[in-house]
């Protein structure tokens, strides 16, 4: 049995074309071990959802600086669900005002990384979700 | 805090779901083999299932070095084909890190504008530096996509021999992907590249130094017997790709007709064989080695021929 | 002053004896201090830490006059300080229009506008990628009936407006001549800026459409159309601010901005018109950084490289076509979310490097950035950083008042000679097009943001608040986003509706036509097609859509 590998999708739903901190996050993931897919910017919830279901991943990270937040990641739950693959677990990242995590959380959104977190947070999260790593504080 | 419970797929459903071109089903039956989950069973059921079909899918290799346009060729291929409604499965390997383990597969960015198209299916691997350096996962996952019923899979990989990746043994027709500037020289001097080869694919043929490239690549391949055809496209440029397609689609009709396409698969049917023996071997062998005694007075070559006899092999 | 080898000797003897004991016995915090530029610090400069042929006329020579690394202006910030303009809010077009109202009220005379990604990217608000997106970040301007109710009642021939408008830029353009010429304005009086700078586009900021090379060709036309028609109008602004903010050093932000403009100019250039026809009307745009003597030496760097290349490469012999005239922003991305009071000092000590560096104009961001968009409040506290600096610091009442100083000479120096570097390089390319399609630009920027990154994960780099001096008890549940009204989506379609069922549809599709016909001939102008598309109340999509069918959707190469 091979060792767990870990496949994430980074990606990047609606208009905002500001791509640094996902390929930053692309980056980072990929040196903490996992497998990472990145879809470039630009992409309908349609097609961040097909991708995720093809790749397998066991994660989709969404990131959004623009606002679409709100809008635009309920709809790649959707899609997912309609593809009969909610079960993988969708991370939202970006400008994400505190108070919009609920509703997020509501939508289907497993959990918000919004302003003041990091790369480091998204890994240690994944860890302990997926590979059931317990992280110290 | 949530925490999902990973989709669990039966074999049985797995490969129910794969042999109706689901997506899910295909999904993971490819991550099952990848993960070395997918037992000795389920990988004869789709060998078998395959034997029986009678469409057979073409399986097209495209290799070539960093830079010279594989993604996109492979993008405009794909976009063309699709709009004459054919099946497309591609899969693109990429290096992973060796130190982390780690990788980042940005090949299917290229065609992401194509989705989503439930006739179009891409999955990109990690080349995962394979012990015993070589990768048998990725030959199976094209079986795999071959009982998806695609009509074109397209493998896409960096290089000839490197990272464990054969493609010549893998598909039914390779393509070399060159492209003008990038080391003409050096490249060329590969015969043995060239000499494995179907077709040369010089992308980027409308640039003013394609010409020169050209000549260098045909005063190589006029020194080789049965040397490949050279197809000039652009495909950023969207040129010379249908017909890159009619020359694909001849040369495998050909392939199929003077039967050396079924000559190709006992190949590849073969050399995976071997590959599989090389990998389990290569696992038992890579364990050994790490915690084996070390016996500097001792040749290397003393302990492998007693170790393999231990083992029960005749050598 | 002493000779040069005297002033080494005794550095020299400082550095083996005082300086060896001290760190001896108390190591220096770093080893070594480095700029993230790739330049490293040492303790101290003197005189003979220049170049042996630096000359005080030949490198900074005075304020006015080539190569204008005092500054571009004889009195500079004697005579009238920066302009203070503060880029503003966003929301539909009456919104706009009512905050516009509220500024010239208030005495302000520039204006700036920004628009929402569906009409950055080209896309009418109906568009399906225009779902949670119309009014988002900017107004939405589907046509130019829209563009009426944004400056109604305004004058525009009294006001300057800047559009953060790329690749679209032409049409929005043609959409402010057309309003002023419906209100009887003349365009040759009209004064203001449009952003128009697609190469940054492919490598920072990704609201691009076309491939590069019919891009630049939209660019020269406006930037030609405007030369001869529009004669006050800045028909792009050059930025490095976004390429800073995706990543790239204060080297990097200099050369690919510079390089872009070299770019922009060739093109001009090879369409056929004369350099001091046009380039007195290009500006810049750059972002200030932390660290407050790097930033000024950048500013006065790129001021001498712009300087040199105008006069060396295009034979420019109009002085004004020699200089760099820019806008600043305070760096955005340096802005942390917690203890965001912190942000006032940073904006500070930015905003005081922009203008000891000599800017023309600058924004300075609001201390709750990071996490929302601005309040009144804070809003006000920007704008009070700029008036106390130009008010209570007496940095304005001298000219370059850092000039002089050895460090930051040096470090003009060590900057313009690593910025020549990467233009020799980029030129040796083929110019910034190449380089943008090969993905070196990108390939550059994304180490160095990963570099950045990693320092700070690493602690290596100090944050104050994020990875040292952090409150643990820090509540970050506090601040809001400002809700866009979800109903522009709805009003701007059933605008759209009603303006196709009123317009003569037929003249549209005739004029959308002849649009397509020029667009296939390179040698065409295209600002006179489009102006006349505008004029008949085709659509921004609709125009952009037939130019897409020309050009080709740019897709960009993968480089992490």
């Amino acid at each position: 049995m091979a060792d767990r590998v870990v496949r994430v999708l980074v990606g990047k739903p609606g208009l905002d074309g500001h791509d640094r901190a996902a390929k930053v996050m692309a980056r980072a993931l990929r040196d903490a071990g996992f497998e990472v897919i990145y879809t470039g910017i630009r992409q309908t919830p349609a097609q961040v959802a097909q991708t995720a279901v093809q790749e397998d991943v066991d994660v989709v990270v969404l990131n959004n600086l623009t606002g679409a937040h709100l809008e635009v990641f309920p709809l790649v739950v959707e899609e997912l669900k309609k593809r009969g693959r909610d079960d993988i677990y969708v991370l939202a990242t970006g400008v994400i005002p505190f108070e919009d995590v609920e509703l997020l959380k509501e939508k289907g959104i497993d959990e918000v990384f919004g302003p003041g977190t990091g790369p480091i947070h998204i890994i240690n999260w994944i860890k302990e979700h997926v590979l059931g790593e317990k992280q110290g504080e | 805090m949530s925490k999902k419970k990973r989709l669990v797929l039966t074999e049985e459903e797995v490969f129910r779901r794969l042999i109706k071109g689901d997506e899910v089903g295909l999904a993971r039956a490819l991550s099952m083999i990848y993960r070395e989950e997918a037992s000795s069973s389920l990988l004869s059921r789709i060998y078998a299932y395959n034997a029986e079909k009678k469409e057979k899918a073409k399986i097209i290799g495209i290799t070539g070095a960093g830079g010279v346009g594989k993604s996109t060729l492979i993008s405009v291929l794909a976009e063309t084909l699709l709009k004459e409604d054919k099946r497309v499965g591609v899969i693109a390997v990429d290096p992973s890190s060796p130190k982390t383990g780690g990788a980042l597969l940005g090949d299917r960015i290229r065609l992401q504008h194509l989705f989503p198209n439930s006739n179009l299916f891409f999955r990109s691997f990690s080349s995962r530096g394979m012990v015993g350096g070589i990768n048998p996962f990725i030959f199976d996952a094209v079986s795999v996509l071959e009982a998806a019923s695609f009509d074109y899979i397209i493998v896409e990989t960096l290089g000839i021999g490197q990272d464990e990746i054969d493609i010549v043994h893998m598909c039914d027709l390779t393509a070399l992907v060159i492209a003008p500037g990038l080391g003409d020289d050096v490249q060329f001097l590969k015969s043995g590249v060239i000499e494995l080869v179907d077709l040369i694919v010089m992308n980027k043929a409308d640039l003013p130094t394609a010409s020169k490239t050209v000549g260098i690549l045909n005063s190589y391949t006029r020194m080789v017997e049965n040397h490949p055809d050279i197809v000039k496209v652009s495909a950023s440029k969207k040129q010379g790709i249908r017909e890159l397609i009619a020359y694909i689609d001849n040369k495998w009709c050909e392939l199929k007709n003077t039967g050396q396409l079924v000559e190709r698969r006992t190949t590849r049917w073969k050399f995976q064989v071997g590959n599989w023996m090389r990998y389990i071997v290569g696992k038992k062998i890579h364990g050994f080695v790490e915690r084996g005694e070390v016996k500097p007075k001792t040749s290397p070559y003393e302990i492998a021929i007693s170790t393999l006899r231990e083992w029960g092999c005749e050598v | 002053m002493e000779d040069r080898k005297k002033i080494l000797q005794v550095k020299e003897d400082w550095l083996s004896t005082d300086y060896a004991k001290f760190v001896a016995k108390v190591p220096e915090r770093k080893h070594p201090f480095m700029l993230d530029s790739g330049i490293e610090i040492n303790p101290l400069y003197t005189p003979a830490d220049l170049d042996e042929d630096w000359s005080y006329l030949e490198r900074l020579g005075f304020p006015g006059r080539y190569p204008f690394t005092r500054g571009v202006y004889p009195t500079m910030y004697r005579g009238r300080f920066w302009t203070m303009r503060q880029y503003a809010g966003f929301g539909t077009a009456e919104e706009s229009n009512q905050r516009f109202k509220y500024l010239l009220e208030q005495g302000q005379t520039g204006l700036s506008v920004a628009f929402d990604l569906p009409t950055q990217l080209g896309y009418d608000s109906d568009h399906d990628l225009a779902v949670g997106e119309v009014g988002k970040v900017g107004v939405a301007i589907d046509s130019v009936e829209d563009m009426h109710v944004l400056f109604d009642g305004i004058p525009l021939d009294k006001v300057s407006t800047s559009m953060t408008i790329n690749a679209p830029a032409a049409i929005l353009l043609a959409m402010y001549i057309v309003v002023a010429e419906e209100k009887g304005i003349d365009r040759k009086v009209l004064r203001g800026t449009i952003q128009n700078d697609i190469l940054k586009e492919y490598v920072a900021r990704g609201t691009y459409i076309f491939p590069p090379r019919p891009s630049m060709r939209l660019i020269a036309d406006t930037i030609m159309f405007c030369a001869e028609e529009v004669p006050k109008w800045n028909p792009i602004s050059i930025s490095g601010y976004h390429i800073r903010e995706s990543g790239s050093t204060a080297v990097q932000e200099i050369a690919f901005t510079l390089g872009d403009a070299i770019e922009y100019v060739k093109t001009v250039i090879e369409k056929g018109m004369d350099v001091d026809k046009f380039a007195a009307r290009l500006s810049f745009f750059f972002a200030s950084h932390n660290n407050f003597f790097e930033e000024i030496a950048k500013f006065r760097a790129a001021r001498r490289v712009w300087a040199k290349i105008m006069k060396e490469k295009f034979g420019a012999q109009n002085p004004k076509s020699m200089m760099l005239r820019f806008h600043t922003q305070t760096a955005g991305s340096t802005l942390t979310a917690q203890q965001p009071l912190n942000n006032i000092v940073r904006v500070a000590i930015q905003a005081l490097a922009a203008v000891i560096g000599g800017t023309q104009s600058l924004h300075t961001n609001s201390y709750d950035e990071a996490l929302s968009l601005p309040t009144e409040e804070s809003v006000t506290v920007a704008l009070r950083t700029q008036q106390i600096i130009a008010y209570e610091s007496g940095v304005a009442d001298v000219i370059d008042g850092i000039g002089g100083s050895y460090y930051v000479e040096k470090l003009t120096d060590e900057i313009e000679k690593k910025v020549w570097e990467y233009l020799d390089k980029i030129e040796k390319m083929g110019g910034m097009v190449p380089a943008i399609e090969e993905g070196y630009i990108q390939q550059e920027i994304t180490d160095a943001a990963y570099q950045y990154y990693k320092a700070v994960a690493d602690g290596e780099k100090v944050v104050v608040g994020v990875n040292k001096f952090v409150d643990p008890n820090e509540d970050l549940t506090k601040f809001h986003l400002h809700r866009a009204d979800p109903t522009v989506r709805e009003k701007q379609v059933k605008k759209l509706k009603e303006l196709r069922e009123k317009r003569d549809n037929q003249k549209v599709r005739k004029l959308l036509d002849d649009l397509r016909k020029a667009a296939e001939d390179e040698n065409t102008n295209l600002m006179p097609y489009i102006i006349e598309a505008v004029r008949a109340r085709a659509t921004l999509g609709e125009i952009t859509d037939v130019l897409r069918e020309v050009f080709g959707e740019y897709r960009p190469p993968v480089i992490f």
